[in-house]
């Protein structure tokens, strides 16, 4: 703060009110029975001081903290107690889910006292009932609130993620995510095109042959093999720059 | 005659980082290196070949942080504190090396030179670096796109189409704020895309976007002319991809140009040489060391340890950058010819983008590099340099193509910003996008001033916590820590808004030290949140 704008705050004839605000904001630390020229003079008797904070506490007021900005290791709840799910491709072989749950959700569960899974299942290219995927994986969880890696077989191909339990043989999905599609890793060549004519807007198919267009570009995506939650594949990513 | 175009995008990017209430903070260091290494010398290096009526065309894309960043008073501020005392330091270093050797003294009265140019310009322009590159850009040299706003990682956004809406919306908004005009195009963070983005960038009037290459050659369908050729989206978006061979010539680590022994080497800086009572004034007030930007070595050779590098000479690394601007000239003249032969002559598009910061802070020499590529290049029968839109413009046909799922990033997929260091932010910021679209909807039609001052800032938490920036350090394990806690900040901020406003406690000192020390986007609408959209 600079000794002028301390004398030009002083100038504009602020409140009692406004005056302890500002020397607040200022860590001028004042007593309850100081009135309005005692604050402007211990006011005036810091800024005759160079003060060494920031030009922008002119026009705002830091908090309690004289350092509110500095980034702190809070912690942040584990649970937000919501049933949600989600599943996301890390890369063609791998996906990702993350699931929470309710407080009734829990309760539900306990009741129930059956074991819990998690569930990726395979739906490319089928309406899917909850009983006919094209294949399936699934793990038991731990906890009411967690995540998992799984190993898929496909790219380019739907996955959607499940909780649920064993009523017998039968599996009992309660929680669904939404459809997720694994990235391809290879050319999809086909033999129709379409164009669009830029000036006249419109479009055109165009058959070619597909021996034509194909090329041997390729480039290494992650195999099956690597867990992206493992340090190794974090190791083996973490010397990479965008933009290389 | 076969001719192709060049396009060369840079991408300037760094968090958003201002901490006003400290008189310096280490993290800000980074964008005053990159002002001083990077931005201030592309812009003189362009303002250079535009004095010389060189042709020359650049697409930059400056995001919406770092043009905040640029405008921002108190960083302003800050940087020219910090351009002082690396003057002074420069100043002593030529006192200093008299004694020591004829090279570093040269050197020290380089920098000294450097720095004051460097100080003129900012001081020119009166701070005002986006409206320097604006100025490039009204002369038709520069395309500058931008970014969603806070370079949020949009394919983990995908199960909140409102956050992807919101990214991408205040992306433009904060063009326009800066720039006087609304963007043609945007370079989605770290090229991240999932098939449906391209309807959001329609729907915000952006006309182009980037993928790298796998974008496309995985795209549906496999493109007739590769990575050679912008194609169409189904929503009508134009697309560029990288092309690999420009990247493997700058960046690869056996036969890149910025490896060359006489360039200068990057990890050895008086900040780190020098005794400590000498160099404190200079590096972080903590006593951490740190870069200064006086380095007074060379690469020397691949195998050579850091302590018997030798002496650095600028003349020879000038000599370095002329060799490799003709070489790289010539590589994409042969590159053109020979896709033009493939494509039985229609005219193939070469699309090279780097991170920005490559050139001048990674690889000192870089600016001087590109300029001299333009010379090289001016007037050239074969390699047009042009922008995204100049080279729409030549278009006649475009085919249609739904580019493949994709980033930039290590092995192209989702992994960096996805896995078992970092995966336990999105538990965090998929809470803080569900609570902000309910309260954003909630409170849509409210008139309550202070309510929406706290909406407003619930808002810029959320999109701070989104920076891509935070999942990437902690996974290249470099300053986690830093990037841990503003994660954490941020969504604990978010958090105790929401409970305010639900509950009517709004802290009104409280809030007003977050407008100003979380202060981006000074006129976002929480509003943009409560938009029914995908």
């Amino acid at each position: 703060m600079k000794k002028e704008d301390i004398g030009s705050f002083l100038k504009t004839d602020p409140s009692i009110q406004e005056m302890r605000r500002y020397a607040k904001m200022l860590g001028v630390h004042l007593k309850r029975t100081m009135g309005k020229k005692d604050i402007a003079r211990a006011l005036a008797k810091l800024s005759d001081k160079d003060v060494p904070v920031s030009s922008q506490t002119v026009v705002a007021t830091p908090s309690e903290s004289k350092r509110p900005s500095k980034p702190v290791n809070v912690d942040l709840p584990r649970t937000y107690f919501t049933d949600s799910i989600t599943l996301h491709p890390v890369n063609p072989y791998w996906v990702y889910i993350k699931w929470d749950f309710s407080k009734e959700t829990r309760e539900r569960l306990d009741e129930l006292g059956n074991d819990i899974f998690v569930r990726v299942s395979d739906i490319t290219n089928i309406i899917y009932d909850g009983k006919n995927a094209n294949r399936y994986k699934e793990a038991k969880i731990l906890s009411e609130e967690g995540n998992w890696y799984f190993q898929v077989d496909f790219p380019d191909a739907d996955y959607i993620a499940e909780i649920g339990y064993y009523a017998g043989e039968l599996f009992v999905g309660f929680m669904k995510s939404k459809i997720a599609r694994t990235p391809r890793n290879t050319p999809q060549f086909t033999d129709q095109e379409t164009w669009v004519d830029l000036s006249k807007g419109s479009k055109k198919e165009v058959r070619v042959s597909v021996e034509a267009a194909e090329t041997s570009l390729s480039i290494r995506s992650s195999g099956p093999s690597d867990n992206p939650s493992s340090e190794e594949f974090i190791k083996s990513i973490s010397k990479s720059r965008s933009g290389r | 005659m076969r001719k192709g175009k060049f396009v060369l995008m840079l991408h300037a990017h760094l968090p958003f980082i201002n901490h006003p209430d400290f008189p310096s903070f280490m993290e800000e260091r980074w964008l005053f290196e990159a002002m001083t290494e990077t931005y201030i010398p592309l812009v003189q290096a362009f303002n250079r070949l535009k004095n010389d009526g060189v042709h020359f065309r650049v697409s930059m894309s400056i995001t919406p942080p770092l043009m905040e960043m640029f405008a921002n008073a108190d960083l302003q501020k800050k940087y020219l504190k910090y351009l002082d005392l690396s003057i002074e330091l420069a100043e002593k270093e030529i006192e200093r090396t008299i004694s020591e050797n004829p090279a570093s003294n040269r050197l020290a009265k380089h920098y000294l030179k450097e720095l004051e140019e460097t100080k003129s310009v900012y001081i020119r322009c009166n701070g005002d670096l986006s409206g320097e590159f604006a100025q490039l850009q009204d002369s038709g040299n520069l395309e500058i796109v931008t970014c969603n706003a806070t370079h949020g990682f949009l394919p983990l956004m995908t199960q909140y189409p409102e956050a992807v809406n919101a990214q991408i919306g205040v992306g433009v908004d904060t063009y326009k704020r800066h720039m006087g005009k609304a963007p043609r195009g945007i370079w989605l963070a770290e090229c991240g895309y999932v098939p449906g983005i391209d309807s959001y960038l329609r729907e915000w009037g952006l006309s182009f976007f980037f993928v790298d290459s796998h974008g496309l050659w995985y795209g549906d369908p496999a493109p007739r002319y590769g990575v050679y050729r912008p194609v169409m989206t189904p929503e009508g978006v134009f697309v560029f991809a990288r092309d690999p061979e420009s990247s493997q010539q700058v960046w690869s680590a056996e036969v890149g140009y910025p490896g060359d022994s006489r360039y200068r080497e990057f990890y050895r800086d008086v900040g780190f040489d020098r005794e400590e009572d000498y160099i404190r004034p200079y590096i972080d007030p903590s006593g951490e060391r740190c870069n200064t930007g006086i380095k007074y070595y060379r690469i020397t050779g691949k195998n050579v340890s850091l302590n018997e590098k030798s002496y650095y000479d600028f003349e020879e690394a000038k000599k370095a950058t002329r060799e490799h601007a003709k070489d790289f000239a010539a590589r994409k003249r042969e590159q053109i010819k020979r896709l033009s032969e493939q494509f039985n002559g229609v005219s193939p598009v070469v699309v090279a983008p780097f991170d920005a910061e490559l050139f001048g802070h990674w690889w000192y020499e870089g600016p001087i590099f590109i300029e001299e590529l333009f010379r090289e290049l001016n007037g050239d029968d074969t390699v047009v340099c042009a922008t995204p839109p100049e080279v729409i413009d030549s278009m006649g046909e475009v085919q249609c193509v739904t580019p493949n799922i994709s980033t930039w990033g290590a092995n192209g997929y989702n992994e960096v910003w996805l896995n078992g260091r970092n995966d336990w932010i999105y538990r965090h910021l998929d809470e803080g996008v569900r609570r902000m679209i309910e309260l954003a909807r909630k409170y849509e039609k409210t008139e309550d001033r202070l309510k929406i001052r706290a909406l407003n800032q619930m808002a810029r938490e959320l999109l701070l916590a989104q920076s891509s920036d935070w999942a990437f350090i902690i996974t290249t394990n470099t300053t986690v820590e830093y990037a841990v806690n503003r994660t954490k900040t941020h969504i604990n901020r978010l958090l105790t808004l929401y409970g305010e406003i639900e509950t009517g406690t709004i802290d009104v000192e409280r809030l007003k030290t977050l407008e100003w020390i979380d202060g981006i986007f000074s006129s976002i609408d929480f509003r943009v949140y409560s938009r029914q959209v995908g």
